[in-house]
């Protein structure tokens, strides 16, 4: 029963690029032939060719360009997301998401003419707008990871409350709880940032753990 | 309690958001204010700018029809990714060896661009295409690709985007989930039951998120509609692009209209989304 | 959780700042914006030189493979020998060049990124109402020589005068091709395709306008439908329409059911209808450019049993062009691309099946023997017939208002009727 399920999903896959796969082997391949008739390696070899090669160098210099903007952004955007009192917060969370709903197509149509005008350079302008619409995504990325990292302090908080309530304050127990590598999430890049990010949090959690009955320090949701 | 742990804290926050603030809010609200002009006639390549509502009125209509068959092309293929999307996710967590087969083949696909998936799934599922030809070429199969259902474009949307929830799914709850199935499992819980009372249960926020970003990303997704739809009707997305490149004059209005329709419908969902999800989290 | 009022942050007021000025910049010049004084060259010489070292970028439709090899092995080196770099722009539609010089246009930028196109038809008549490009320069050209001045074809594009403003490229016949092993006694006239078509149902199909394959087929409709291509103004105007499209789009309605998919959707454009005729699905297909079937058959793309099929009444004929901006930033340089796009050489070398085939705008009486020869040597097509039987009995371009005005109708009574 569970091979059976696990089979279709693997066909679910994999069925959609079988074709593909047979298409760039076939010499030529027309209905009603199953498989193609015969087989060559030529569409492949025709990828050296130099248009080719200089076609997925600018893919890839987009793409990095593209990342390059976008991922440092949007770890800025959820950091201020994080930071900035509640309703601010909401509107850079809204600010940020709003790409999402702006199909490219429309995005494009209607930004062209004043690239055009303002001079812009097309590939910068390419990467802007890209980036704008990959910035949701980095953004939330980001966000969620922090908010993984903020829930992991509300257990650290928890068990602070406790001592603080039972038994010796943070500091005379600390060293296992108060340990910063321990909670860092992982978040990729930026480590130098969230370990100044997390001395930052501790603070706020030593306060917040002497105000009785408080769940969480600044854990929104 | 504190947010904004005063004015230096805030003051150092809001120069965090700025940067990416700033290029977003630029690049929409040029895009948009551009876009808003052109379709009232206030940026003409000829003659002079002159005031007129005639595309968002002229053919209203169709505009209304496009934009009911774009929600509900976008809407089905929602409701699928999801489901698959949620099977490769259970899948994954509930069986060991063949489980790490079908999570790293779904994620291999997310590199694969739609305009390539719809690409694929034509080759697949067209009248002589390759599911046709293993069948034997029967006579009654049906009409996928450019059939009135759309069937074969939501095919590809639910083929990438299933993949996409999977992804989410699975980062958001693995850390999770392990030790609550294992604790499920100790309590004499079935597969069936951890699925769907532990796995299922911690997957929903995410699911609702990721469910948003399939619905908005297919409403505004050009290329699998325009290749593997039929002619007529038109989605919002294939008569924006079809106007806008059209050799009339006058058609760039309409094409703008068409545009800003979409951007709207996007917004609004967006919204109702996120007050559904936070509505739903204040409940529990 | 105390809330604090929602400051108005710099960052709102820097977005409504920019978002203000924009909307303020672009409406202070948002009527069709003027581009500068094009300047005008008095000879070719001073062409020449103002030409040399400059870049041209040649927008053209880059779904011919043939067409692009064309351009880059051979028409490039030659332009380079003469000190141009011509670097071609790959478009999926030569409206989206077009388009790119509205926008362009519209921006006010008067050094534009496209510096030639291969254009004809209705997006030449569409630059031209919106007065993008530039005028009265092939008469600079010295291989104008080698054309007939008074070849209608050259004279006027799809009924819009063409006043200087494109330079000539080759000529092309709208042409029908069957499969031979399918069909034994083809139709030899449009109406009897239709009637075909109802008598063999599913085997026709032709793809949905506005694609440029589709909408030629459209209008050919059109003049079967009013009893011949002279029973039809050129020019367009709504009693024309109206007297004239109704019995077209009738015809079309009637045939419908009878299609591929009985008619309840189109191939989306040229190719997607090759690949059904290649996968069997209908047995007669079309094309403007019969230039590609040769290399389409010898790659399999196509069956062997390919033919092409004539019309007693002939069919449209055009010729296509090389247009330059008005806003072009390399237009010396565009100018000695295409007067090398003219000469004898060229135009030989292009009109060989094996390189692209396309025909010759060339007058072959104004030619020097030796040049003659060239064309003479030129291999037969095992597909295609010469240019003198294709365009037997052929006939002009309707006007290019014609086009988009059945596009729409077609797409409002015939597309959304099933």
């Amino acid at each position: 029963m569970r091979v059976i399920a696990g089979l279709l999903l693997v066909l679910w896959i994999v069925l959609p690029v079988v074709p593909v796969l047979l298409w760039s082997v076939a010499v030529q391949w027309a209905a009603p032939a199953v498989l193609p008739p015969s087989y060559s390696l030529q569409s492949f070899s025709a990828l050296a060719a130099t248009d080719t090669v200089r076609a997925a160098g600018a893919s890839s210099l987009l793409g990095v360009g593209v990342a390059t903007v976008a991922t440092p952004l949007g770890y800025l955007g959820a950091l201020a997301i994080q930071r900035l009192p509640r309703v601010p917060a909401r509107l850079v969370e809204l600010t940020l998401l709003a790409p999402l709903a702006i199909p490219p197509f429309a995005l494009v149509m209607g930004i062209n003419v004043a690239f055009l005008r303002f001079y812009l350079l097309p590939s910068v302008g390419v990467v802007l707008v890209l980036a704008v619409t990959a910035l949701p995504y980095t953004a939330f990325m980001f966000r969620s990871a922090l908010a993984t990292y903020d829930s992991r302090f509300e257990e650290v908080a928890r068990s602070l409350r406790n001592l603080v309530a039972n038994g010796p304050p943070c500091p005379g127990a600390p060293a296992r709880w108060c340990n910063r590598p321990g909670i860092l999430p992982r978040v990729p890049g930026g480590l130098g940032r969230l370990h100044r990010h997390a001395a930052y949090r501790r603070g706020a959690v030593a306060d917040a753990s002497h105000a009785a009955g408080v769940r969480c320090v600044g854990y929104r949701e | 309690m504190s947010r904004g742990q005063g004015p230096t804290t805030t003051g150092r926050a809001v120069l965090f958001a700025l940067p990416a603030v700033f290029p977003v809010v630029a690049v929409l609200g040029v895009s948009l204010a551009a876009a808003v002009l052109q379709s009232l006639g206030l940026m003409p390549f000829i003659g002079p700018p002159s005031f007129s509502v005639e595309a968002w009125t002229g053919n209203t209509g169709e505009l209304v029809r496009a934009t009911g068959l774009s929600l509900n092309i976008a809407a089905t293929a929602t409701v699928l990714s999801v489901c698959i999307g949620f099977l490769i996710a259970a899948y994954v967590l509930a069986s060991p060896r063949m489980g790490w087969i079908v999570g790293a083949l779904s994620a291999a696909t997310i590199p694969i661009p739609h305009l390539i998936g719809a690409g694929a799934i034509g080759l697949l599922l067209s009248d002589s295409g390759f599911l046709e030809r293993v069948l034997g070429m029967p006579a009654a199969f049906p009409a996928l690709v450019g059939g009135p259902w759309w069937i074969a474009a939501i095919t590809e949307y639910a083929w990438k985007e299933s993949a996409f929830v999977a992804l989410v799914v699975l980062g958001s709850i693995a850390r999770s989930v392990g030790d609550l199935c294992d604790a499920a499992a100790t309590l004499g819980a079935t597969a069936r039951q951890r699925v769907f009372r532990v796995v299922l249960p911690l997957a929903m926020p995410s699911l609702a998120v990721s469910a948003l970003i399939v619905f908005v990303y297919t409403l505004g997704s050009y290329e699998p509609v325009w290749l593997l739809g039929p002619t007529s009707p038109e989605p919002l997305p294939v008569r924006a692009v079809r106007l806008f490149g059209s050799v009339d004059l006058t058609a760039r209005p309409e094409a703008m209209a068409s545009a800003l329709v979409s951007v709207a419908v996007g917004a609004g969902v967006i919204l109702i989304g996120i007050l559904v999800v936070r509505r739903s989290r204040e409940f529990r | 959780m105390p809330r604090l009022p929602a400051p108005v942050s710099p960052r709102r007021r820097a977005a409504l700042y920019t978002a203000a000025s924009a909307l303020a910049l672009l409406l202070t010049s948002c009527s069709g914006a003027t581009v500068g004084q094009v300047k005008s060259f008095e000879s070719f010489d001073e062409v020449r030189a103002e030409a040399e070292g400059q870049t041209v970028d040649l927008w053209m439709y880059g779904g011919d493979e043939q067409g692009n090899a064309y351009v880059d092995d051979v028409l490039a080196p030659a332009a380079r020998e003469q000190g141009v770099i011509l670097r071609r722009v790959p478009v999926a539609d030569t409206q989206d060049a077009v388009n790119r010089v509205l926008s362009e246009r519209q921006a006010g930028r008067d050094d534009g990124s496209v510096d030639l196109v291969w254009v004809n038809g209705a997006n030449f008549s569409t630059g031209r109402q919106a007065e993008v490009w530039r005028c009265g320069w092939t008469d600079l050209l010295p291989n104008m020589e080698y054309t007939d001045r008074e070849d209608p074809l050259i004279l006027s594009d799809f009924g819009t005068p063409v006043d200087g403003c494109e330079a000539p490229w080759h000529k092309a016949q709208f042409t029908f091709f069957y499969d031979s092993e399918a069909i034994a006694d083809p139709p030899t006239s449009l109406a009897g395709i239709l009637e075909w078509a109802t008598a063999n149902p599913g085997r026709f199909t032709y793809p949905a306008p506005p694609d440029f394959t589709g909408s030629v087929f459209l209008r050919e409709v059109l003049l079967s439908a009013a009893g011949g291509a002279d029973q039809v103004p050129l020019e367009y105007s709504e009693e024309a329409f109206d007297e004239h499209a109704p019995a077209a789009l009738q015809a079309l309605s009637e045939v419908a059911p009878s299609l591929w998919r009985e008619g309840s959707t189109y191939p989306r454009d040229e190719q997607a209808l090759n690949t059904l005729f290649a996968n069997d699905e209908v047995d007669i297909a079309m094309t403007y450019g019969p230039a590609t079937l040769t290399d389409l058959v010898a790659a399999g793309a196509l069956p062997e049993s390919t033919k092409v099929l004539t019309l007693d009444e002939g069919t449209v004929g055009n010729a296509s062009f090389l247009a330059i901006p008005a806003n072009a930033a390399d237009a010396a340089g565009a100018m000695i691309v295409a007067n090398i796009a003219l000469s004898p050489e060229q135009q030989a070398a292009k009109a060989d099946p094996a390189i692209w085939g396309q025909f010759a705008v060339l007058d072959t009486e104004l030619l020097t023997p030796a040049q003659q020869d060239q064309f003479e040597l030129l291999p037969e097509s095992p597909i295609v017939p010469d240019y003198a039987e294709l365009s037997r009995n052929a006939h002009g371009e309707l006007a290019a208002d014609w086009v988009p005005a059945l596009s729409e109708a077609w797409r409002q009574d015939v597309a959304s009727d099933r």
